[in-house]
């Protein structure tokens, strides 16, 4: 705990030196450390329970999402993220069990506000052939109106834009800028720090030929910096598709407005190889020691899992790995305009880019993807929703209808994502001391975040040299995850003595949700041959099954009743605590571990939606499935 | 027959038939009379100039403004010949943006509404609700396990009162074994819903329990309250302003629909036939 307080105490006095010539004398800085607090309540620098939010929402101020005929823009997106009923796009009632604690909101920059002119039918849009013929598809509804929207999606991802539409919404143009004020003043007027965090963001859509390498922004500041300029996009010649024009963007920004901003992506799985490149980039680039430091350096997190597919692992990658196989989308790219062939793979999931990452490491000094974990909904209709029985969709096609699940989700002549497999995934779970902007954000500059599906797991990690069963006994297994260890997220303290690394683990089910499986670690290494291994290891588990000599454990068992989609907690169990040791550990290498929580089964959005609307569902449609929590890595470097 | 390959002739005889057969369709089809005059006075020119000087941020040059009183003219003899043709029926999207204006209209009345403080207040008072800070609650907790039998409940009390270190009793578990001042949102999105319900009602500063959270039972201690609090209007007259509008312009578009449509015999199929 004294290491700790010391610690920020620097922190806060470094810049108080830096104004001034004064130096206290010892005597003064003496009575400062005491090794006992008179007040109970100090020195509890760590949080006490986890902020849930989702990073990735859209409002009909997006492209895509207005010409699905979403007609919520970011007040209502603010409110229902607050725990306020709304009405949907669709006229349904709908609202939150619990309200977020925060949230990032980030609309599309290309052709942004866009959107809200096409429903409207102003006149600058119907001056132009396409946008003429996108309006009477809108307007006549249902089959028009899908058709248009794909044909807008379509064309911007293939960039035929029309040049006149694209000119009037990108930067430089009086709607671009009157919409990021509308988007800043509401995140502004939403803002409620203590209770309810509303950040400023933005998505940069890069999505060349199809192939997604989008990526989130979030901001540290409020308006005054954020007005100071515009976001940037990706179409020329207005902006670029190359994450280097980003990196330069957020540079600038920093730099110009003195603010600060991360960045982050999502959806690897629709890349087809191209998100985490170990040698060259879609772009023509290489990975050099430019590409390396500037995704350290802007991008320490990554939206694991969402509505578009859960990228923790494949199972093609991880073979070993029973559960890898979860709502994964491998079909092809964000189009289906290219099938997907086995050797993308690995540039597509976060347990193998942190792999990857050992190895750059290895290779520039810098570890390009030293990322956190995160879940966000990337859902389309202003409506965060990341519950089974409470799904309102990707987009306002997807909103709840006897036929949602029927429908292709997207299709090409090449293939097919069937409706049935959107995911209602997840949130984003922040260790952070205050519910601000500035404490939240910080928090995800050192990874202290999980990932989940959408159930508020609790879940704490922390990892060091000497944990050991006796701290299972303390009832502040924060103060001494803090003091003894490092959270998740950050690197293992350099190593003392000749131990391996040891790992205070606790997770604690949703309290209105499911019991816990398991708890699982997960490994990866870059060994002495210079080779990528990886290690699932079961850790904790309920209900007293026996692990056998391979390390393998009984299934959990299954309580779901598919005739009112119920399930009991019977089985599995509220809370798992452990300390583990790593048994494999070699000092000479590289390695990061992070941890997974395993839910016992529960029924999918389809379920609910096969019983509400009394569907016949296709037989391939997944009813069941064992929701998770991902932790953020610690990581280990060897020594000289 | 050089003529007959000539496309400009194509389509102005095309043309010809097309105007012809909606001249024959059209009940109030015909050629413009000789008086219609189309006036484009000094107000319209000085709009068309401003317009223009909004996008180029300069005032438009002679031909520029020659070239938009042309546009206008040439706009104003299409559009009133397409009406006496009847082109703007049965058209989407006219019909669409039609209603949409008048939707737009409505929605400009309430949002150019001023209303009276009292007014406001009023409104205030009735949806106190949406407007009060809502009352926050800080607390220890002991867990007692999920299904705690009433022996172990009695050892909890006894060691408490005991003096024992009340951190140290009853169960370890990954819950916060204190929470700040915090609003029943966050105490529920911890402990599960309803619990801080039971708590607001409890004497402070002494053990009470068992209390049942979504985990199990507990004993609770209330150690700092801060009631609910409804802000004076001053403090929040943007927020109170915001929600009056949203919820007027609903209204009165609503009576601005009825009133309409009241003025209307509206027949509809019988849907026994």
């Amino acid at each position: 705990m004294l290491r700790l307080t010391v610690c920020f105490l620097t922190l806060s006095l470094v810049p108080a030196y830096a104004n001034t010539d004064a130096v206290p004398s010892e005597e003064a800085a003496e009575g400062l450390f005491t090794e006992t607090p008179y007040s109970p309540y100090a020195n509890r620098a760590f949080p006490e329970r986890p902020l849930w939010g989702d990073t990735h929402l859209h409002t009909g101020l997006s492209l895509d999402a207005g010409a699905f005929g979403n007609t919520l823009l970011p007040d209502e997106a603010w409110r229902f993220a607050k725990g306020e009923q709304v009405i949907s796009s669709t006229g349904q009632p709908v609202r939150l069990a619990r309200p977020l604690d925060w949230m990032v909101l980030t609309d599309h920059t290309d052709l942004m506000g866009f959107a809200p002119d096409l429903q409207a039918g102003k006149p600058g849009v119907l001056a132009e052939p396409k946008g003429l013929e996108w309006f009477e598809g809108y307007t006549a509804g249902g089959e028009d109106a899908a058709k248009a929207a794909f044909d807008i999606i379509t064309n911007f991802s293939q960039m035929t834009l029309p040049e006149l539409l694209l000119e009037s919404y990108s930067p430089g143009a009086d709607a671009f800028a009157f919409t990021w004020e509308q988007i800043v003043l509401a995140a502004e007027r939403h803002n409620d720090p203590g209770n309810f965090t509303a950040f400023i963001g933005f998505e940069w859509t890069s999505v060349p030929k199809g192939f997604n390498l989008h990526r989130n922004v979030m901001l540290r500041d409020g308006p005054i910096r954020a007005l100071q300029m515009v976001p940037p996009v990706t179409q020329p010649p207005y902006g670029d598709t190359d994450p280097k024009a980003l990196y330069a963007w957020l540079e600038e920004y920093q730099s110009e407005t003195g603010g600060r901003a991360i960045a982050f992506a999502h959806n690897g799985n629709l890349s087809n190889g191209w998100m985490f490149p170990t040698e060259d980039t879609y772009h023509g680039g290489k990975v050099d020691e430019e590409y390396v430091s500037n995704r350290a350096k802007w991008e320490p997190h990554y939206e694991v899992t969402q509505i578009k597919g859960d990228g923790e692992a494949h199972p093609f990658l991880s073979p070993d790995d029973p559960f890898a196989d979860y709502e994964n989308w491998d079909v092809g790219n964000l189009d289906i305009s290219e099938l997907k062939t086995d050797d993308m793979l690995a540039g597509e999931y976060a347990r193998e880019a942190l792999k990857r990452g050992l190895a750059l490491e290895e290779k520039f000094g810098v570890n390009p993807y030293k990322f956190g974990m995160g879940g966000a909904t990337d859902s389309h209709t202003s409506l965060a929703t990341a519950e089974e029985e409470n799904y309102f969709g990707k987009s306002v096609s997807a909103e709840p209808s006897a036929t949602r699940v029927l429908h292709p989700f997207v299709e090409s002549d090449k293939g097919v994502i069937e409706g049935h497999t959107l995911v209602a995934s997840g949130y984003t779970a922040v260790w952070a001391t205050d519910n601000t902007r500035a404490a939240i954000f910080d928090a995800f500059k050192r990874r202290e975040t999980y990932a989940t599906t959408g159930p508020r797991i609790g879940l704490r990690f922390f990892g060091g040299w000497e944990f050991d069963d006796s701290d299972l006994e303390t009832r502040f297994i924060a103060k001494v995850g803090y003091t003894k260890g490092v959270p998740m997220g950050s690197d293992l303290r350099p190593r003392e003595g000749d131990g391996a690394p040891t790992f205070l683990i606790g997770a604690l089910r949703d309290p209105i949700g499911a019991n816990l499986d398991r708890v699982q670690v997960v490994k990866g290494w870059l060994d002495t041959d210079g080779t990528l291994q990886e290690k699932v290891y079961n850790v904790a588990w309920s209900d007293d099954r026996v692990i056998d000599a391979d390390g393998n454990l009984p299934e959990v068992g299954n309580t779901v009743d598919l005739d009112t989609a119920s399930w009991t907690n019977t089985i599995g169990t509220s809370e798992l605590i452990t300390v583990w040791t790593d048994p494999d550990f070699n000092p000479d290498e590289r390695a990061f571990y992070y941890a997974r929580v395993l839910e016992i089964p529960t029924p999918r959005w389809v379920l609910y939606d096969k019983l509400r609307f009394d569907v016949d569902l296709p037989a391939e449609a997944q009813l069941i499935h064992q929701e998770r929590a991902y932790s953020s890595p610690i990581w280990y470097t060897p020594g000289e | 027959m050089r003529i007959l390959k000539e496309p400009l002739l194509h389509f102005i005889l095309i043309g010809a038939a097309v105007f012809g057969w909606f001249s024959l369709v059209g009940q109030t089809g015909g050629t413009p009379e000789r008086s219609e005059t189309i006036v484009i006075d000094t107000g319209e020119v000085d709009l068309l100039a401003a317009r223009f000087e909004t996008t180029w941020k300069r005032a438009p040059r002679n031909d520029e403004l020659q070239a938009l009183i042309d546009a206008r003219i040439r706009e104003e003899v299409l559009v009133r010949e397409a009406r006496k043709l009847g082109l703007d029926r049965g058209d989407q999207i006219v019909r669409a943006r039609l209603a949409q204006k008048m939707n737009f209209l409505f929605d400009g009345i309430a949002s150019s509404v001023v209303p009276e403080d009292d007014a406001l207040n009023t409104y205030l008072a009735e949806n106190a609700a949406r407007f009060t800070v809502p009352a926050q609650i800080a607390f220890d907790q002991i867990f007692l396990g999920a299904q705690p039998v009433s022996d172990e409940i009695d050892r909890a009390f006894s060691e408490l009162q005991a003096g024992e270190d009340w951190s140290e009793i009853g169960l370890g578990s990954l819950m916060p074994s204190s929470l700040p001042l915090s609003a029943s949102s966050a105490i529920d999105s911890t402990f599960g819903q309803g619990f801080s319900n039971t708590l607001f009602v409890l004497e402070p500063r002494e053990w009470v329990g068992p209390i049942q959270s979504g985990y199990g039972q507990h004993l609770v201690r209330i150690t700092e309250t801060r009631p609910e609090v409804l802000p004076p209007l001053n403090e929040i007259r943007e927020e109170v302003l915001a929600a009056w509008r949203r919820d007027t312009a609903q209204e009165l578009a609503e009576a601005q629909y009825e009133s309409l449509a009241a003025q209307y015999r509206i027949q509809t199929p019988d849907p026994q036939e």
